[in-house]
């Protein structure tokens, strides 16, 4: 026995079994001719059945990757690598310590350490997406077996919630990846024992909480599991291994913080994000996550738990795992559209489990219930691919939510600033995101007029504008931007500029167009 | 600001006021009256670095500076057309230096009122803005400048040659005529004068022009920008030809080419993000210069150069001498100059802390070139232009290198951690990957890398309710 009181791989003695069916290359005796050959062994072979789920998750998520430029979210992140790789257009402009951990900055810096690039850093996001696909896959063949895990793979990878976060630069997606490698070594300790998986798996959650220090709730899921499963011989000391483990890894981003005497900068976010007021209605999951993750798999996932076959640690492990970050953003007075992907890659598990299971209460044969599963997978993975498709070729809407989409002309707008203004001119924006991708593309500075004046209510990383009259009338500020997107998030804050538009003379000196209409609008202003 | 830089600059400030015999102050400064004899630079000098920053006139920055001539008692310029109250020269504050003001033609010939120099505040449109323009910069800000002022020489009556804005001015830099062009022109189709660097090409005598940030593909696809700081962009005819658009380039050359004893005969050097042109920062221009002949004065060339640091045009800042009018050949129009901006002659061979008066304007710059260099002039203008060598003594004991101290930028401080950052991040990253590394090599010599089948479950090691097995 392990430390832990887990019976260990060695102690086991146990006879050899037959590898699983599935996991076996069965040669096509009736195969004929090259394509049929290829058929024949794609269909056969679980490594290219996972190459292939694997090639149409890399699809989605990078075909027409830079069709539009960052959001505000991506400038801030993107702008923090370029600042933290020491590059002179980003230095002054974003600050290496903001809101949340550091990790996937530093990971990125070197990509932007010259120049203004955008592409690239989608690329290794979309990688990450891949990776989590990936992840997916080999915590399903670890709680069920292969088939189970391929299905699971295929539906996180047309999943539009997964890839329309995975086509960005946000910290979910690389947080995510990892917390699902975290759920596999989990998973792998259960089945395996030994106490360096346990070990792993933390440090793994360790890793997705130094991309995104929210990923701390996931370790609710994992001591949850711990608490109740029979499974787990002593919870308080594998608890305990767990935790250690997980906060050795995460002590790096704290040690830095410290250490560069950002402490009080970190305090500052911390208190400004636990003191945020609600953002949205508390349907708000329900009616914009849930669509996104898809109403039939969310249906399937529900189901499983529902199983009396599933009634066990992988079912235990995947309800606590889905349902940790559900039940905390459900509460938290926050709610952002990225902030459940943490329960995506179990509810998929939960899916394909349901998928792969269900019988239809005995009244097909055998044969009947497998065709019926079928072509229900099929069909739901189908409708999944179709959302994609909608996601990534449709027009995003410019009133749409943060972390939904790149902000259609944001990148035209800022190099037109470039271009055409004199270096160092300051812009007003409406709000922050349009200000963050003005001053990420065009490296001017450009500041928010819905910035409030009240500390407690602000971003500390944003400066206010407290008296805009003032500052145009005084030459700070010759040009405004009206962008939709804000526009739609904040009408009294567009009827604020509006007023300055017509008090100080305005008229517009560049406008971007999608779709047919004004989505950014520069005015310049005459005092 | 640190303090003990403050109180530097406030002991500057004070011995200027105060006017203490230190060189280049008040009492001590030397004026090199107009009708002064130049020595011929040829031969002494080997290159010529002409670095034009933008939209400031001489006043905004030198109104204070204890060796020229003060603002005139009892100006107070009117607010508004009609009259009304009116708007005394005043140093500027911080908060007060970020307006964009009106430099085209029409404000600044409103401005000049045929040389009354009543117009600058009602020739912004709007007094708020237009009492900006009687601002003017104090010793802090301008520490730099004044400090080159005090070790070389001052030109104090150089004058835009133009009052038409950045691109007519820095046409004239290059070609003695603005072509007619407007400060519109440089969004043009093309822009087509003889240059000097055509001159020069011609005769085999080396020159680059440095543009700051620059990229390669820019050269090709300029923005408006910097077509108007760098005419030469907006040439076609010059960027067709491979020979002659080889020879513009990044800035970060200009410090290669010092490095390397590389630097041209004739070097133009032009900033974009660091051009002063309001509402930017003069600190960061300042800066910017400072690299600039910092590196010169760190090289060997610098016992064999000369640079001209001076100013496209005064950018709507209020200055309150008239500018003169030139008739350029017998039976040529009048032309009206532009308003003066400041400019400064930085060589060993400057008449140290010496204020030039001798009426010069943008085309003396190539007047300097045409004559150091045997070229013939491109215009009238440049042709009857004063040259840069009477700012020069040719015969006097070379003025050694006096390196300006650095001023810690801000970029080098917010990177500074940046090293801590990469140790502890990539120190997490090491530690689960070591952690993963035992895990598997565990499993491998336990089992030799074979999958457990799921029969190879361990029973369960306690009760619980049969809910969760």
């Amino acid at each position: 026995m392990n430390v832990l009181g887990y019976i260990t791989s060695a102690e086991r003695r146990l006879p050899e079994v037959p590898v699983a069916p599935d996991l076996r290359l069965v040669p096509e005796p009736e195969a004929s001719g090259p394509l049929a050959a290829i058929w024949s062994a794609v269909r056969d072979s679980p490594a290219w059945q996972v190459a292939g789920v694997l090639g149409i998750a890399a699809f989605v998520r990078l075909v027409d990757l830079g069709r539009f430029g960052y959001n505000g979210d991506e400038a801030v992140y993107a702008g923090q690598a370029a600042s933290l790789a020491g590059n002179p257009l980003f230095v002054n402009q974003f600050p290496v310590f903001r809101a949340h951990p550091l990790l996937l900055p530093v990971l990125m810096s070197p990509l932007y350490a010259h120049g203004t690039p955008d592409l690239r850093g989608r690329v290794v996001m979309a990688l990450f997406g891949v990776a989590l696909v990936a992840g997916c896959y080999l915590a399903g063949r670890e709680m069920f077996n292969h088939r189970t895990g391929r299905l699971a793979a295929l539906l996180m990878a047309v999943m539009p919630y997964d890839v329309t976060i995975s086509r960005q630069v946000l910290l979910d997606g690389p947080a995510v990846a990892f917390t699902v490698f975290s759920l596999w070594l989990l998973a792998r300790w259960v089945r395996r024992g030994g106490t360096v998986w346990l070990a792993s798996s933390a440090a793994l959650l360790g890793l997705a909480v130094l991309s995104k220090e929210t990923m701390v709730v996931m370790i609710a899921g994992a001591a949850a599991f711990m608490l109740v499963s029979r499974r787990v011989a002593h919870p308080l000391r594998s608890l305990a291994v767990f935790g250690a483990t997980l906060a050795l890894v995460a002590a790096g981003g704290v040690a830095a913080l410290v250490f560069s005497s950002h402490a009080a900068t970190g305090g500052d976010y911390i208190a400004w994000q636990l003191t945020r007021s609600s953002n949205h209605a508390l349907a708000f999951y329900l009616t914009a996550v849930t669509p996104a993750v898809g109403w039939l798999v969310a249906g399937c996932a529900v189901g499983a738990l529902l199983q009396r076959r599933n009634r066990n640690w992988q079912g235990l492990m995947l309800g606590t795992w889905a349902l940790a970050p559900v039940v905390f953003f459900q509460l938290y007075p926050l709610k952002g559209f990225s902030y459940l992907l943490p329960a995506a890659p179990p509810i998929a598990l939960l899916a394909a489990r349901f998928l792969r299971t269900f019988h239809w209460g005995g009244r097909l044969s055998d044969e009947g219930a497998r065709a019926a599963r079928a072509a229900l997978s099929t069909a739901i993975a189908v409708s999944l691919a179709l959302g994609v498709w909608a996601t990534v070729f449709s027009s995003p809407a410019s009133a749409g939510m943060a972390g939904t989409g790149g902000l259609p002309g944001g990148r035209e707008a800022g190099r037109w600033v470039a271009a055409n203004l004199v270096p160092g001119t300051e812009l007003m924006t409406l709000g922050p995101t349009m200000a963050n991708v003005i001053e990420f593309y065009s490296h001017y500075p450009a500041q928010g007029l819905s910035v409030s004046t009240d500390p407690l209510h602000r971003n500390p990383a944003y400066t206010p504008i407290t008296n805009p009259d003032l500052a145009i009338r005084d030459g700070q500020f010759s040009y405004l931007v009206w962008d939709a997107y804000s526009a739609a998030r904040s009408p009294s804050t567009s009827a604020r500029m509006s007023k300055l538009l017509t008090r100080y003379h305005a008229h517009a000196v560049y406008t971007g167009r999608e779709g047919g209409r004004s989505v950014i609008v520069i005015y310049e202003v005459h005092p | 600001m640190t303090g003990w830089r403050r109180w530097a600059l406030a002991a500057v400030a004070a011995a200027m006021v105060l006017g203490f015999p230190s060189r280049g102050v008040a009492g001590a400064t030397a004026t090199i009256a107009a009708g002064h004899s130049p020595v011929s630079a040829a031969g002494r000098i080997q290159h010529l670095i002409v670095i034009v920053q933008s939209h400031h006139s001489f006043d905004n920055y030198f109104a204070q500076y204890g060796g020229v001539p003060a603002l005139p008692g009892g100006v107070c310029l009117p607010s508004a057309p009609a009259g009304g109250t009116c708007v005394k020269p005043f140093t500027l504050a911080p908060s007060q230096s970020k307006a964009g003001l009106n430099d085209g033609s029409a404000a600044m010939l409103h401005a000049i009122d045929g040389g009354r120099m009543d117009g600058f505040v009602t020739a912004q449109g709007n007094a708020q803005v237009g009492t900006v323009a009687m601002g003017h910069y104090g010793a802090e800000e301008m520490a730099y400048y004044w400090s080159l002022a005090q070790q070389f020489t001052l030109l104090d009556n150089f004058f835009a040659a133009t009052p038409g804005g950045s691109f007519p001015n820095r046409l004239f830099s290059v070609a003695g005529q603005d072509g007619g062009y407007s400060n519109a022109g440089a969004a043009s189709a093309g822009v087509q004068v003889p240059t000097i660097f055509d001159e020069l090409q011609a005769r085999g005598i080396s020159w680059k022009y440095y543009v700051q940030g620059l990229t390669a593909a820019e050269i090709t696809a300029p923005t408006s920008y910097q077509k108007t700081m760098v005419p030469l962009l907006a040439m076609p005819r010059l960027l067709n030809d491979p020979a002659m658009v080889s020879r513009i380039t990044g800035v970060g050359q200009y410090f290669s080419d010092l490095e390397s004893g590389k630097l041209p005969a004739v070097s133009y050097v032009a900033a974009t993000s660091s051009s002063e042109q309001p509402p930017q920062d003069p600190g960061k221009g300042e800066a910017f210069v400072r690299t600039l002949i910092n590196a010169l004065m760190q090289s060997p060339e610098w016992s064999s150069s000369a640079v001209i640091l001076t100013w496209d045009d005064a950018g709507g800042w209020y200055d309150h001498v008239a500018p003169p009018v030139v008739v350029a050949g017998a039976s040529a129009t009048p032309q009206q100059l532009g308003l003066r901006v400041p400019a400064l002659l930085v060589s060993p061979y400057s008449r140290a802390g010496s204020v030039v008066s001798k009426q010069m304007d943008t085309t003396s710059i190539l007047r300097f070139i045409e004559q150091n260099w045997d070229l013939a002039p491109l215009t009238a203008r440049d042709a009857s232009a004063t040259s840069l060598s009477v700012g020069l003594d040719l015969a006097q004991e070379p003025i050694p290198p006096r390196v300006s101290s650095a001023v810690p930028m801000q970029a080098a401080a917010a990177h500074r951690p940046a090293w801590l950052v990469y140790a502890f991040y990539l120190g997490s990253i090491a530690i689960a990957a070591a952690i993963l590394s035992l895990a598997v090599r565990s499993e491998r010599r336990h089992r030799g890398g074979r999958p457990v089948p799921e029969t190879a479950k361990g029973p369960p090691a306690r009760r619980v309710p049969e809910l969760w097995r």
